[in-house]
């Protein structure tokens, strides 16, 4: 009895390892979806561009929001009042908070042949390869500087949302720290020392 | 529309457009030759990421806002900053006299960054880093 059960028992794995089998299908196993919707990231221009062509014209609609021009013509404040007025806010805000992570994406950091003002004894700001060999050594505060800046963006959305103009000049502080602080890491970090030397 | 028409004209005046609202200090201005200027304050302009100063310098047997005089402008560092530094706008007003030491342009325009403001009433107002900041 005992024999015959054995023998069913071993009948029925051998029966089921066969269909597994015979069901596994023998193609590769697909890659995992990209996260983005559009596969990979390619970039068209270098750092130095995007910043000057994009993202840098851009935060004067975020900067210049808010003033006060005193002349002998009297003194003339601003500060956004009409949808139009926030709506350009808006669109610097949009930029600081997207176009911020396109810094993301791997780049040159200047045009070919630009080396930025990089030459001599005291150059004041450092070489494309210069920059590169920092991100390489601490991507992470590359990011960190990233998100400062994007940062500055949801919190000058929140202002648009909110409509208060009182907030602005606060923010266009963020926004200038946020920039200064990736330039004087990336960009010119030797205008540290040369604060200093100078007493400032 | 009038304050971008504004800006350029200041712009102008000032001699010649920034490509960039940052840009580095020593790449723009000329750090070894400070100069000192005293003139009248024209026009200032509280705003980020640099407030800006206009002022006219008397020249040689010229009057302020005539022949003979020399329009300048100056970087100053952000609103809040100068708020900061004890900076009110009640203190900068059109008319006054003033003495800036500053940094000149490497490019020979007649604009510079601020050192120090020595106002009409002698008080001196020190800047942190303005256009080459010094982040906090």
């Amino acid at each position: 009895m005992q024999a015959i059960f054995r023998a069913i028992c071993a009948l029925l794995v051998s029966s089921l390892v066969l269909t597994v089998a015979c069901s596994s299908p023998s193609k590769p196993v697909a890659p995992p979806p990209s996260p983005y919707w559009g596969g990979d990231l390619t970039p068209v221009v270098s750092v130095k561009e995007l910043m000057r062509d994009l993202i840098d014209p851009l935060s004067d609609n975020i900067f210049l929001s808010v003033g006060t021009r005193v002349s002998a013509a009297g003194v003339e404040e601003w500060a956004p009042k009409t949808d139009e007025d926030w709506n350009k806010v808006r669109t610097g805000a949009v930029a600081m908070a997207e176009a911020s992570y396109l810094l993301k994406v791997p780049r040159p950091f200047a045009p070919p042949g630009d080396e930025n003002n990089s030459k001599g004894p005291d150059a004041p700001e450092l070489s494309p390869a210069q920059i590169k060999e920092k991100l390489e050594k601490d991507p992470v505060l590359w990011q960190a500087k990233v998100e400062a800046l994007r940062n500055v963006g949801r919190q000058v959305l929140d202002i648009v949302e909110r409509r208060d103009a009182g907030a602005l000049e606060d923010a266009a502080e963020n926004l200038d720290n946020a920039c200064e602080t990736c330039h004087l890491e990336f960009w010119y970090p030797g205008q540290v020392e040369l604060m200093k030397r100078l007493g400032r | 529309m009038r304050r971008t028409l504004f800006a350029l004209g200041v712009v102008l005046l000032a001699g010649a457009g920034q490509a960039y609202a940052h840009h580095s200090f020593a790449a723009e201005f000329d750090g070894t030759r400070p100069v000192t200027l005293t003139g009248t304050i024209v026009t200032v302009e509280w705003v980020n990421p640099h407030s800006m100063l206009w002022i006219d310098v008397r020249g040689a047997g010229g009057r302020s806002g005539q022949v003979g005089s020399e329009r300048w402008g100056f970087e100053l560092s952000p609103p809040n900053a100068l708020m900061r530094r004890g900076l009110r706008r009640a203190m900068l007003q059109p008319g006054d006299r003033i003495t800036i030491r500053a940094y000149p342009a490497r490019d020979g325009r007649r604009f510079a960054s601020v050192q120090a403001l020595i106002l009409a009433t002698g008080r001196t107002v020190a800047m942190g880093p303005a256009g080459g900041r010094v982040s906090p």
